[in-house]
């Protein structure tokens, strides 16, 4: 595969200064590799510049040069599955977004990427997140731009901006919509106070949600090192394994854990879980509101944490957890 | 251009603690990552430990190189490997460690206090005193030309400043001359450079602007800002052209050694060769301090707590080193100062004293005892580096690693006492750093042989003194003396005399006395 003739025409202007700032990111990333960089170029960023308008492409050619010294320097950009969801932002998504960019187009670049990497890293459903953006790109101004990548990352399983996604779902309505399935505006505002307090709401696809397993042995890329203790709080989930602490979150859109300290997790403690109603064993099998929930767990020793509208399911057997809606 | 090799500040917290984080989720979180986006929250205000430990980092990570972690803490137990003939212990510290040639400079600014850069010649002495002038604000150009260099001819005027010509010649009255004044007495930060170059009259004057923070030529009067001073010399032994005279000696509070180059470590040097960097000309000003910064980090660090248990420990390591029980026949002139006040020889005075364990008596490593200065330096110090820890109270390891370089070059050694005739003491004849730190160890550990912090006796009388005399009757002001008494009665009883107990002893008698004059008052009374 060869660089556009687009491409090729500002490399080729600005040589000796694209030279000087590959030169500089060798000194200052000790791994940089050259021919990684030749192939981000060819095959990520090309796409990217040869899309945008001939009037500002010098611009956004250089401010993607330096993003993709960058990415590369840092070892972000490659052949693992990091580095192909770069590609695909910049084979992708970026072309299509290259209009409405701003002026300096590096910051939002940077951004996007982060946005990215973020997502893959909290293991929310980063392609999917791609793929949103993409498909609501024909419709979005620049300045709406970051309002619309949280929509779509809590649509694709970044649950803790579920509060701040529903607070711009009620400024960006259509998209709100599209991405999350939301109602119409004159309905929006009366479940939003709803959607707030109940995290299962939703129904994405109006598919019937039955829960999210979250979490693995760290020996495969998991989390937990032991087998993982669970404690419910107000916003979650406390999750203990070894010397590891964890918040869990979890809504219809996904599940996931960050990083949390043994203070917090001692401090849920004093959580109380409500009583009555309240999910329970029986026979091995966890019974909720909603009927009896089907596991793969061991039916010996399981336990069960819950709070005002979620439980989780855990077992000295298991590295996982299985956190489902319980009302 | 994003590519700023020298200008990268670390943005992730220098020292991050098990706080109870916000667990309010914001849209930049999204966007902030790796890559320097619009979204990152470079404009909230840093606090000043932060930005200080930003500033020791950006240091050691981007300007000088020195990769060694001397300053060693744990958390847990480290990792430690004995290697050579010697068996010398090398260890992997567990927890954030630091490398004292760029901490306690950076100690010293936050402090406003004086330290000393030792080493050979091209270590980057220099260098580290121009950037710490730097980080207080000041152009390059203008902490280069403000710094003093020291010189066998240089005179007070040089130093100080000169009186105006035409004064001189017109003027009917001293307080007619002008003197001009020269402009690096008004700067935050003083550099003095060789100063063991200077000659003995023009460290007088030096002496009196380091002391007393005033200048004096011709009846005149300067009186300078409350600074941070480093000077630098080739050793530490006051050698070079003039000898340093004590007082100026005794006037720096920290001396630190620039301990040689790694030459694994030249591919950095390379890139500032070919980059043409100088890293004091590309501070970050993210990490440059306004002089209100700088009073208020000074402020919060005199907050910091010492702990009372602490205090107690620096007590009875200060307790160890000023008996000498042959220099006096009153009990209150038994120390080393009346020795060295008397010039008597002091190998004839250390035969003398035959009645201690000369191996265990850690007064007898020492030709000297410690100073209220350096007590005073010490403990300023210990809440800097507690500060600079992101803590808010001194913890016993605070105290172990500043110790040494604050004791450095005052707490002198007797190189012919016992201890360091031993085979395995020989190294801490020439390293005085890890000898002192040896010496505070050793005096906790016998801190804890005795006991002390489950039980101390003196500790229960302050308490009950510092509560007031008061309402205090005669009947119970008896009881107390009585206690004293049987308490000293005790102490004497067959005892060797060590130094804790020597400065217990004055205790009770300071106690005793202050109970003999309340009851004489209370009897007055009658």
């Amino acid at each position: 595969m060869t660089i556009s003739s687009e491409f090729q025409e500002v490399l080729r202007a600005g040589r000796p200064d694209f030279n000087a700032r590959a030169a500089e990111a060798r000194h200052r990333y000790p791994s940089f590799n050259s021919e990684l960089l030749g192939q981000f170029l060819t095959h990520s960023v090309d796409p990217f510049v040869a899309a945008a308008a001939p009037e500002c492409r010098g611009i956004v050619a250089s401010a993607a040069y330096d993003v993709a010294l960058e990415l590369v320097g840092r070892e972000l950009a490659g052949g693992h599955t990091r580095g192909r969801l770069l590609d695909r932002l910049w084979q992708e998504v970026l072309p299509a977004l290259v209009g409405i960019l701003p002026a300096q187009p590096a910051p939002m670049l940077c951004a996007l990427c982060n946005a990215l990497l973020n997502l893959h890293a909290q293991g929310a459903r980063a392609e999917q997140w791609l793929q949103l953006l993409l498909e609501q790109a024909p419709q979005i101004r620049g300045d709406v731009l970051p309002d619309i990548g949280v929509l779509a990352a809590w649509r694709a399983g970044a649950v803790q901006f579920r509060f701040a996604a529903l607070r711009l779902a009620s400024a960006h309505p259509q998209a709100a919509s599209a991405i999350l399935g939301l109602p119409e505006q004159g309905e929006l505002t009366k479940q939003l106070p709803l959607l707030e307090r109940d995290p299962w709401l939703l129904n994405p696809g109006n598919a019937n949600v039955l829960g999210h397993e979250v979490g693995r042995f760290t020996g495969y890329g998991g989390h937990f090192p032991t087998p993982p203790s669970v404690r419910a709080c107000a916003a979650g989930f406390m999750v203990k394994s070894e010397d590891r602490y964890f918040l869990l979150l979890a809504d219809s859109f996904g599940a996931l854990l960050l990083p949390a300290s043994a203070n917090e997790y001692l401090a849920a403690t004093d959580y109380q879980a409500p009583a009555s109603p309240a999910p329970g064993l029986i026979d091995g099998g966890l019974h909720t509101l909603r009927g009896r929930v089907e596991h793969s767990f061991c039916r010996d020793d399981l336990q069960l944490a819950w709070n005002e509208h979620s439980a989780a399911l855990y077992s000295p057997y298991s590295f996982s957890i299985y956190v489902v809606p319980w009302r | 251009m994003p590519f700023d090799i020298f200008k990268r500040v670390s943005r992730a917290p220098t020292n991050p603690k098990d706080t109870p984080r916000s667990r309010t989720f914001d849209v930049a979180d999204l966007y902030q990552g790796p890559l320097q986006s619009e979204f990152d929250t470079t404009d909230t205000a840093v606090a000043l430990d932060e930005k200080l430990r930003q500033a020791y980092f950006w240091v050691v990570n981007s300007a000088i190189i020195s990769p060694h972690y001397d300053i060693e803490y744990n958390d847990t137990p480290p990792q430690s490997f004995v290697v050579g003939d010697s068996k010398r212990r090398l260890t992997l510290p567990s927890a954030q460690s630091y490398s004292s040639y760029v901490l306690l400079p950076l100690l010293t600014f936050a402090t406003r206090r004086k330290c000393l850069f030792v080493g050979g010649p091209g270590r980057g002495k220099t260098a580290s005193a121009i950037l710490m002038g730097v980080l207080a604000g000041y152009p390059v150009k203008e902490v280069r030309r403000a710094m003093q260099h020291g010189h066998p001819q240089m005179t007070i005027a040089d130093l100080l400043g000169n009186p105006l010509p035409a004064d001189l010649v017109g003027a009917q009255r001293m307080e007619d001359i002008r003197i001009a004044w020269r402009n690096w007495l008004g700067m935050r930060v003083k550099i003095i450079d060789e100063y063991n170059r200077i000659p003995t009259r023009t460290q007088s004057a030096l002496l009196t602007v380091m002391g007393d923070n005033y200048a004096e030529v011709l009846n005149h009067i300067y009186e300078c800002p409350e600074s941070a001073w480093y000077l630098t010399a080739n050793d530490d032994q006051g050698g070079g052209t003039y000898q340093v005279i004590e007082a100026l000696r005794d006037r720096i509070d920290v001396i630190v050694q620039a301990l040689a180059f790694n030459p694994r470590f030249l591919s950095d040097l390379l890139v500032r060769i070919e980059e043409g960097i100088r890293p004091e000309e590309v501070v970050p000003k993210e990490i440059v301090f306004s002089e209100a910064e700088i009073d208020q980090m000074h402020g919060e660090i005199l907050q910091v707590e010492l702990p009372a248990p602490l205090r107690r420990r620096l007590e009875f390591f200060t307790s160890q080193f000023e008996l000498s029980e042959t220099a006096g026949a009153q009990f209150e002139y038994m120390t080393k100062d009346t020795a060295r006040l008397s010039a008597v020889d002091w190998a004839q005075l250390v035969a003398a004293d035959n009645g201690r364990d000369r191996l265990k008596d850690l007064g007898c490593q020492t030709l000297n005892g410690l100073s209220v200065r350096n007590l005073m330096t010490l403990l300023v110090y210990a809440k800097a580096l507690a500060y600079f820890r992101g803590n808010n109270s001194v913890e016993l390891e605070d105290l172990r690693q500043i110790l040494p370089f604050v004791l450095n070059d005052k707490l002198r050694a007797d190189l012919d006492a016992p201890f360091f005739s031993l085979p395995q003491n020989a190294a801490y004849r020439c390293d005085s750093i890890s000898w002192l730190r040896h010496l505070f160890d050793l005096s906790n550990a016998e801190y804890e042989r005795l006991g002390l912090d489950q039980e101390d006796p003196i500790t229960q009388l302050e308490q009950e003194f510092s509560l007031g005399l008061e309402s205090v009757s005669e009947s119970e002001t008896r009881t107390r003396i009585n206690r004293i008494e049987r308490l000293v009665a005790e102490w004497c009883k067959g005892r060797k005399l060590y130094g804790h107990l020597y400065d217990d002893l004055l205790k009770l008698k300071y106690l005793h006395q202050r109970y003999t004059n309340y009851l004489h008052w209370l009897r007055s009374q009658k």
